[in-house]
């Protein structure tokens, strides 16, 4: 399943293959899915748009729907990211190492802008119930 | 340009005949290289077609054959349309030029 | 050794997992009420759920990716966000069901009124997900669930005509007095009862969060193989129970301690302790099974990291919807709602909502780029296909048929 290490030349389905996939951290943690995509288009007439971004979050999940329900989840994300104003999560291209059954990155979860919500969640609610962190296994 | 503004819209001629709906984008790795290390991936063309259930299923891109009874209802070869056709994008639609018919 | 030790117990525990709040409820009450002329939808039903968690562990096995996961990444997000809000809802009102259950459980023992024990069984099983090893909980609770082979020994010990039993199992007749609709509606309950859609989220992220391999694939089996059918005979060692002592008499049952009557008069005390044991460690079980289900469709959906394979604080909103799941279902249970109710329609909206999980793993155990080699065979894929479209079948006569039958009464 796995091109050679540059990949050069392997045909990608976006809709198949990056849509709605899970990403991954260096350290094997998930770190959400894939909600879209962004494409740069260079200047030069005839150049072919470049992917530039994975795009995840509520906010990206949001436009991926569309219609009502799409609505519904951008409005939820505006109001839980009424504090910031950063623009709905982007992880760099550059950032992805391997395109599989999951998309790995080159970064640790605490280093990518999508997972705020679960570090939030984790300061906020998790971390105050004792034994959060104990290890289950 | 996002990927979600692409899938879902329609795909019309320059002539006014209406190809169908984006189910999918062909990217192939093969831009610049990228700060990772890797070739960049870029669009080469959208896969067009009638019925939009089941894009993401692997039936129509082929790498799911079976069963039987769902490869029959679900297979549909999918239109390649060159993304160097494309003549205009709106929210709506995506104008292209084929010249003339056939792939 | 070590093997043959392992295979044994994950055989035990998938047989004493099997039986939950609705078999309890689907398989008493039907014995009751027609005797053995629906068996055959308890068979269909386990091969069904024989069949279904093959594929979902193999897939887990050889992917690492548990069945919700797949549904989004197959249906896509739109489609995948429906089939969530299906799925969450009835795994909610399953869990719901089972926290009823335990707590009505615990009434037959100490005659406390069973809304009182809700509250304590719902901290109990988030205790209990917050704190014990996977492992250890699925195997505890599993090999206690084993209590249930009570029930067969009741079978045994009312001395039936065998030949009789078996006479109207294979000859499904609609007793005179019953429709057919209300027969065909319970059907739906008891095939729901047998396959449902929590015990596969379960299944499938179990094998993941034990990281099975393709090594692992005949322990899968020999579980799913053998396990599930043998705790398909205590769903129909509940279905004889009932049918030997209640049928004859026309008298329905509609609550848990009908249901360990025949136990009791078959073989007393003893027997009533051991069927309690069974029903506590069955429904305590099934709670923290749904519960964690409902943490993992919806973690599951969005790529939020999931599992207890983690510390609490490095999955934490896993955790948090598992809480707030609980809770819900303890709030509600309190309510007074009747236990037996939800227990019912739980299992009749989860036998129309499967095939919703159950053809996106169709799919990708067909999908040669993921599976290689192990993709489904022909023999399994025509088994499968026909249980898909099964599946398709009942979930369209669901609800005319709950319309109908104004469910089941």
């Amino acid at each position: 399943m796995s091109a050679a290490t540059s990949g050069a030349g392997r045909r990608v389905w976006a809709v198949l293959e990056l849509l709605d996939r899970q990403l991954v951290d260096r350290n094997g943690h998930l770190v959400g899915k894939i909600d879209d995509l962004e494409f740069e288009i260079d200047d030069d007439p005839g150049a072919l748009p470049r992917v530039s971004a994975l795009l995840s979050g509520l906010g990206a999940l949001a436009s991926h729907i569309g219609g009502d329900a799409g609505r519904a989840l951008a409005a939820t994300e505006r109001r839980l990211a009424a504090a910031r104003d950063r623009q709905p999560s982007r992880i760099d291209i550059a950032l992805v190492q391997e395109i599989a059954s999951s998309v790995e990155l080159d970064a640790a979860r605490d280093d990518i802008d999508t997972n705020r919500a679960e570090r939030w969640t984790r300061d906020v609610i998790i971390d105050k119930i004792p034994g959060a962190g104990h290890v289950a296994e | 340009m996002l990927l979600s503004e692409l899938v879902g819209s329609r795909v019309v001629t320059a002539e006014g005949d209406d190809l169908g709906r984006v189910h999918d984008l062909v990217l192939v790795q093969d831009g610049p290289m990228g700060a990772n290390g890797r070739a960049g991936l870029r669009l080469h063309a959208l896969a067009v077609g009638r019925r939009s259930f089941g894009a993401q299923l692997g039936y129509a891109q082929g790498s799911v054959r079976g069963p039987w009874i769902l490869r029959k209802l679900l297979h549909r070869s999918a239109r390649l349309v060159p993304w160097s056709s494309v003549v205009h994008r709106d929210d709506e639609h995506i104008v292209v030029d084929i010249g003339g018919r056939g792939d | 050794m070590k093997r043959i030790f392992g295979v044994t117990l994950g055989i035990l525990t998938a047989m004493g997992g099997f039986v939950d709040i609705g078999d309890l409820v689907a398989n008493s009450e039907t014995g009751a009420r027609f005797g053995m002329s629906l068996a055959w939808a308890v068979l269909l039903g386990v091969v069904g759920i024989v069949v279904y968690a093959e594929m979902a562990g193999r897939v887990a096995s050889v992917t690492k990716r548990a069945t919700f996961d797949l549904v989004r990444e197959r249906l896509g997000a739109r489609a995948g966000l429906l089939n969530l809000g299906a799925s969450f809802f009835i795994t909610m009102l399953t869990l719901i069901a089972e926290v009823a259950g335990v707590a009505l459980a615990v009434q037959l023992v100490v005659d406390v009124n069973y809304l009182l024990w809700i509250p304590l069984v719902g901290f109990a099983v988030w205790l209990v997900i917050w704190r014990v090893k996977f492992s250890t909980l699925e195997t505890v609770f599993g090999l206690m669930g084993l209590a249930m082979i009570v029930v067969v020994v009741t079978v045994v010990q009312l001395d039936p005509s065998w030949s009789q039993l078996w006479h109207h199992a294979s000859h499904p007749t609609v007793p005179s007095g019953e429709g057919h609709p209300t027969y065909f509606y319970y059907a739906i309950a008891l095939f729901g009862a047998a396959m449902t859609p929590y015990e596969v989220f379960f299944f499938s992220s179990g094998a993941v969060e034990e990281k099975w391999t393709r090594r692992d694939l005949v322990l899968n089996r020999a579980n799913v193989y053998l396990g599930f059918p043998l705790g398909g005979l205590l769903s129909l060692g509940l279905m004889a129970g009932a049918a030997l002592v209640f049928h004859p008499l026309g008298v329905g049952v509609d609550n848990l301690s009908q249901v360990a009557l025949p136990t009791s008069v078959a073989l007393g005390k003893v027997g009533l302790a051991f069927v309690i044991v069974g029903f506590v460690a069955c429904t305590f079980g099934a709670a923290l099974e749904t519960s964690l289900s409902c943490g993992y469709t919806v973690s599951q959906y969005f790529g939020w990291q999931w599992g207890k394979l983690v510390r609490p604080r490095e999955a934490s909103r896993f955790h948090l919807v598992v809480l707030m799941s609980i809770f819900v279902a303890v709030v509600v249970g309190v309510t007074a709602v009747d236990p037996i109710k939800v227990t019912e329609y739980s299992i009749v909206l989860s036998a129309a909502a499967l095939p919703l999980t159950y053809f996106p793993i169709l799919v990708v155990a067909n999908d040669r780029t993921y599976m290689g080699d192990d993709v489904n065979g022909p023999v399994k894929n025509t088994i499968a296909s026909f249980y898909m479209v099964l599946l398709v079948v009942v979930a369209l006569a669901t609800i005319p048929l709950m319309i109908a039958t104004k469910a089941g009464s």
